[in-house]
């Protein structure tokens, strides 16, 4: 796990920072939905 | 009525000289043009554009009263800290869920669901600018009867209007929609990899904007 910044936006325009924890590879989506060939240009 | 014309759209009095200009008649014009304020199909719920540097951006979707619209759309663009030569990945997530499964996938063809959830993934370019010096500018709708989609305007690739579609789901497991009223934030944030595979979180910089409106 690892603690990471997270601003809180809401619709009054008000923002909140805050730590929240995440799993070690949050960033990292599944196999499956990976990127789509159409955005790379190639 | 009084007053010899009409405007063409509403009926608003339109008076001549000869006409007797009286308090009801103003009244009626107020009443109908405020109705027709309130009918507009496009409100805007709220603009935010952030102020601090994050690793995650939060957006508070509490509030937002579903049964108004038969559409919510959120635009915004995203500012980010990763070098140019590096492809930069955004993705949207939903209600807080931060796992690398809490995806939800693209809707291609006749993959019409998702099969995770909660979240969309897609391609943004290196630079998040169109090629132009302009935002990349990205919309989610969702649709209050159901579907979400998500589209993206990515002019250095000759993009435009990229989208992906699925369904708001309750966990990653479920087929069970999500009801709206249980949709707390939509969290973005970005991740880039050199060749294949994302290997780093990336910060998202303060100014990335957000735009929320709602369609009636």
């Amino acid at each position: 796990m690892m603690i990471i910044t997270m601003l809180i936006c809401r619709m009054d325009g008000t923002q909140e920072e805050r730590s929240c924890e995440v799993a070690d590879d949050w960033f990292t989506p599944p196999e499956e939905s990976g990127a789509q060939g159409t955005g790379t240009g190639e | 009525m009084s007053s010899t014309n009409k405007t063409p759209g509403l009926g608003l009095n339109q008076w001549v000289l000869s006409d007797p200009f009286l308090m009801e008649d103003m009244n009626s014009d107020n009443v109908k043009i405020d109705a027709a304020v309130n009918s507009r199909a496009l409100v805007k719920l709220g603009h935010i554009e952030t102020t601090a540097s994050c690793l995650v951006i939060s957006l508070d979707m509490r509030g937002i009263d579903w049964s108004a619209y038969r559409e919510v759309a959120v635009e915004y663009s995203l500012k980010h800290g990763a070098a140019a030569s590096n492809y930069v990945y955004s993705m949207v997530r939903g209600n807080g869920k931060s796992g690398s499964s809490d995806y939800y996938t693209r809707m291609l063809g006749t993959n019409s669901l998702a099969s995770k959830v909660e979240a969309s993934y897609f391609f943004t370019g290196n630079d998040m600018n169109c090629g132009d010096g302009q935002p990349c500018r990205h919309t989610i709708r969702i649709f209050t009867d159901g579907g979400c989609a998500l589209f993206q305007d990515n002019r250095s690739f000759n993009d435009m209007n990229i989208a992906y579609g699925g369904v708001l789901r309750t966990n990653t497991s479920s087929s069970t929609a999500l009801p709206l009223s249980q949709l707390t934030t939509l969290d973005f944030s970005c991740a880039y990899g050199a060749g294949t595979g994302l290997t780093d979180p990336v910060y998202l910089l303060a100014g990335c904007k957000f735009d929320i409106y709602g369609v009636k």
